[in-house]
């Protein structure tokens, strides 16, 4: 277990000693922190923790920074001397198993800073990408609207740095730094577009990036298009690009992988030509398969009406064979070649509270509808992306009110995502071992009891799927617990004493349910 | 040894022992009392230059004492109270000028070969010291050496000379000086820090030789072989390296016929740096200094100052067996009842393999750890017990059971537990503790 300081204190050998010197001494001699996060990669598996502090001030403006890094298992590793401005902020970090690399902004100075480290702690060659204020207050705004890879490992070989460039139109850049001795390159969204376009690397292997670019006439505008790009991580050169366009093919990308044989498997809903899809309801799932020259292998697709719907099981009310909606989170390939789709149900219901405070505003301000999220879902498709089986997790009700009451679910369900209204957490996936973990929180109204906040695992293992559950709060709530991505099969779980003031963190392993699992060898 | 501070005064009725409960002793309160008493009764004899802070450090060491008491963290056992009280009545009376009266040993739950003097009469002695030594006349030489700390007052004294140190002229303008400091004044504390540390940890080596010297000369006046002092500082050599090098052999442990065992079980993560040790461009020059001088060092010097021969000859053994087996059996039963079960298992094997406890001993109580083990994995609290296992860690043998304790599943555990509790004698079996844990696992498999 880890007793968590807000400082690093570096006390004097000196048993019991609290007079004036020593408190001095003490006081001097605390690294203020400035900030912390983990490193943590595609699969959402944590190789580290990192703690960000403020040492000491120095001439012309300088700081001295120490990271603290922990690894996976919360031991310390290295505690690193850093010097910058007095206004750098560390905004990421990430680990591609070669080297460590933190993204520094400096929103005085105007730049971002990529800071790597080698595996013997050694410091590299700063990159320092110059940056206007506007350039770099969009690149808040991405970054808090989550789903934004600043950074993104790709293993053995380098990372790429996703950041806003100020053209006509806003812009992106794509900058890949090499750590593996090979070339390093930028690229950029085209100067001259009308356009206003972002990206989004989702997936690299040793040969292609793979990243997602959203095109949309203007800031206000819902309607967005979709791109794949695939680029050379050599050479930097685009290799090719698949568009999704509204007009001709709409999809909604969830999810990319490469396979070992070098084929990208996209996956995501489909739509109908012509409809919005931020807005409209999907027509179906589908997953194509497209070859490194650009052709298309496979494009397999599920209808909602053919084929789901029939086999939409009860909602664990027990009412209702009905779809409703389903917000898909991620889908999943496992080594054997099946898919799993995860998703929660919701729809759109009215909001007693928005009703009441409507009529006390004189129907001012305030949504009387609401999305009201139910149970968790989880699909599961052949290695040839046909739907096997739709099994439903029981979940309370949660209620997020619309941000609009004008707009379809699907819109408000995509806005809400970003403010984090679902359940859904995140999905770990253990490639080594075929298992996947899909974490929730849920709020459980017991019988009996008082309702408590529990943090739910669904876990993949063996081919079947099988629960488990923390509780988030303990001794008449006098203990909270906060649960946080860890390594692989394992949470993080903070525990906060309000008596004792106290925060400690510990690695909890989960728990697959026995009587689902064969013994292996 | 380590040298700490604390005042207590002897009582003989104090620490009568409780049957039922060898965690406390039978009058808490009126230990508690007492020791808060006779702490105020030795505060009011110092005097001079820093007397108030030296008074409250004093009191405060009281506080924590009797906390530490409290929490458990001593063993009060009345066979290990006889038989230490043969070996110091051997002592103090071949020492007839040491007033003995206010002297009380407690027993410290800690496996570290380790013995403690307070300044005041109070000392304890570490489990891990009596499984440690092999005779009765190498742990009458090692109390000998912290009834010369006692004598030489080296405590109050130590006390002192720090308040002196941080209260110093030199030490306040140096303070006064990095106050004034714009710029660089972290990293100018902590120099100041370093220095501070490195002055008194210099001084507490000195100390442990001084220590040696009158110790010999006290327990060479008891009935006890000399060369005993030599042999006891030999084994307390490297007290890193003596524990936690015993190879488990986990794989053969648990590895049953129908539950083979996994390697998967000993993965050990990817770190992220490729480092020997851990990276601390922080660290201080002070924070690798020792505070005991180096064995061999004493060793040489006792011998060459007293002209103790290089033989070691052949001890006693009357007490010492005793406490050893009673040493051994507590060593595993606190950590199991604090639930340090990666202490626990290890010191189980490490213990069974070289026949120190017995068969029934070891299957019920590692039966128990599994229990333990399966039910904090249960209900997601095997990290408060157990830490991770890390791979700058010395203790490679303690890490490897971390591994093993972190990485089981839940399923697997139990599994185990019936494959283990299968493998236990037909005698052991008839256990009622061991039966009802074997019970527990069938019913939950």
């Amino acid at each position: 277990m880890k007793n968590l300081q807000t400082s690093i204190l570096m006390l004097l050998f000196l048993v019991g000693l609290t007079n004036a010197q020593q408190k001095t001494l003490n006081e001097i001699t605390s690294f203020k922190i400035k900030n912390s996060g983990s490193f943590i990669d595609k699969n959402k598996d944590v190789d580290g923790y990192y703690f960000y502090y403020e040492v000491d001030k120095l001439k012309k403006g300088k700081r001295e920074y120490a990271i603290r890094m922990l690894d996976n298992n919360l031991n310390d590793i290295a505690t690193k001397s850093y010097i910058d401005d007095k206004n750098t902020i560390l905004a990421n970090s990430k680990f591609n198993n070669q080297a460590l690399m933190f993204a520094m902004i400096n929103p005085k100075e105007k730049n971002y800073k990529l800071v790597t480290f080698d595996k013997k702690g050694k410091q590299g060659k700063d990159i320092t990408i110059p940056v206007s204020k506007k350039e770099m207050k969009w690149l808040s705004a991405m970054i808090k609207s989550g789903n934004f890879n600043m950074l993104f490992p790709v293993d053995n070989k380098g990372f790429l740095f996703n950041y806003v460039i100020n053209n006509k139109k806003l812009g992106y850049g794509l900058k890949y730094v090499a750590t593996d001795g090979g070339k390093s390159w930028n690229y950029k969204s085209p100067d001259d577009s009308k356009w206003l376009h972002s990206i989004n690397p989702i997936e690299a292997n040793e040969k292609v990036v793979v990243a997602m670019e959203m095109s949309r006439k203007s800031l206000l505008s819902h309607s967005m298009n979709t791109k794949i790009l695939v680029i050379d991580i050599e050479t930097g050169k685009l290799l090719f690009e698949k568009a999704y366009d509204k007009e001709e093919n709409p999809r909604l990308i969830t999810n990319a992988f490469l396979s070992d044989d070098n084929e990208l498997v996209l996956l995501g809903e489909y739509f109908k030509n012509g409809d919005n899809i931020v807005k409209a309801k999907s027509l179906g799932l589908f997953s194509q398969t497209i070859q490194l020259d650009g052709t298309i292998s496979n494009d397999n697709k599920i209808s909602w009406k053919d084929k789901i719907d029939k086999m939409m099981p009860m909602g664990s009310d027990g009412k209702k064979k009905k779809r409703g909606y389903v917000y898909f989170h991620d889908i999943i390939r496992t080594q054997n070649g099946s898919y799993y789709g995860i998703g929660e149900r919701y729809r759109k219901t009215a909001s007693a509270v928005g009703i009441a405070g409507t009529m006390l505003s004189g129907g001012r301000g305030v949504s009387v509808t609401q999305l009201t999220i139910t149970d968790a879902v989880v699909f599961k498709f052949s290695n040839k992306f046909d739907l096997e089986n739709i099994e439903v997790y029981k979940k309370g009700k949660s209620r997020a009110p619309n941000l609009t009451d004008f707009g379809s679910p699907q819109l408000n369900a995509h806005i809400l995502k970003a403010y984090g209204a679902f359940d859904y957490e995140y999905t770990q996936i253990d490639t080594d071992r075929d298992r996947f973990y899909s974490m929730f929180i849920d709020y459980e109204r017991l019988k009996g009891q008082k309702n408590k906040l529990a943090f739910k695992s669904l876990i993949y293992s063996d081919g079947k799927i099988t629960e488990d559950k923390i509780y988030l709060e303990e001794s008449k709530r006098k203990k909270v617990f906060r649960v946080l991505p860890a390594k692989l099969g394992h949470v993080a779980v903070l525990e906060y004493n309000k008596k004792e003031k106290t925060i400690d963190m510990h690695l909890e392993k989960l728990n697959i349910d026995s009587s689902k699992i064969a013994d292996r060898d | 040894m380590k040298l700490q501070i604390v005042f207590f005064l002897f009582v003989n009725i104090l620490v009568s022992q409780n049957r039922e409960n060898n965690y406390l002793p039978s009058n808490i309160d009126s230990l508690e009392y007492y020791l808060e008493r006779i702490n105020n009764k030795f505060t009011d004899n110092i005097e001079g230059e820093f007397s108030s802070e030296i008074k409250k450090i004093y009191k405060n060491q009281d506080k924590k004492i009797i906390k530490s008491i409290k929490d458990s963290a001593y063993f009060f056992n009345a066979k290990i109270k006889k038989n230490l009280d043969n070996i110091l009545k051997t002592i103090y009376e071949a020492n007839p000028d040491i007033e003995t009266k206010d002297f009380n040993f407690f027993i410290k739950n800690n496996i570290v070969p380790n013995a403690t003097c307070y300044g005041n009469g109070m000392y304890e002695i570490y489990l891990g010291l009596f499984t440690t030594l092999e005779s009765d006349d190498e742990l009458a030489s090692v109390i000998c050496h912290e009834l010369a700390h006692y004598l030489l007052e080296h405590s109050l004294k130590s006390v002192s000379k720090r308040i002196a140190l941080i209260n110093s002229k030199e030490t306040k303008n140096k303070i006064k000086d990095l106050k004034k400091q714009k710029y660089g004044q972290t990293r100018a504390a902590l120099s100041v820090i370093d220095e501070l540390s490195i002055n008194i940890l210099e001084r507490s080596k000195k100390v442990e030789s001084e220590a040696d010297s009158l110790g010999f000369i006290l327990f060479s006046k008891t009935k006890y072989n000399t060369t005993h002092s030599i042999s006891s500082l030999n084994k307390l050599k490297d007290v890193d390296d003596m524990i936690f090098h015993h190879d488990v052999k986990l794989d053969s442990t648990f590895n049953f016929k129908n539950f083979k065992f996994k390697s998967y079980w000993l993965k050990k993560n990817t770190s992220i740096f490729d480092t020997e040790e851990e990276i601390n461009e922080f660290k201080l020059a002070s924070d690798t200094i020792k505070t005991h001088p180096e064995v061999p060092f004493r060793v040489k010097k006792l011998i060459n100052d007293f002209n103790i021969s290089e033989v070691i000859e052949l001890g006693r053994d009357d007490n010492i067996k005793e406490l050893k087996k009673l040493a051994h059996m507590q060593g595993v039963n606190y950590v199991m009842d604090t639930k340090q079960l990666d202490l626990a298992m290890y010191q189980l094997i490490q213990k069974f393999n070289k026949n120190l406890i017995d068969k029934e001993f070891y299957y019920v109580s590692m039966a128990k750890i599994l229990k333990i083990t399966y039910e904090a994995k249960k209900n997601h609290k095997l990290g408060l017990y157990v830490p991770p296992s890390n791979n700058f860690s010395d203790e490679k043998n303690l890490n490897i059971i971390r591994l093993f304790l972190n990485n089981i599943e839940l399923f697997e555990t139990k599994k185990l537990g019936v494959e283990f509790c299968k493998s236990a004698p037909a005698e052991i079996i008839v256990n009622k503790e061991f039966n009802s844990i074997n019970n527990f696992f069938i019913k939950n498999n």
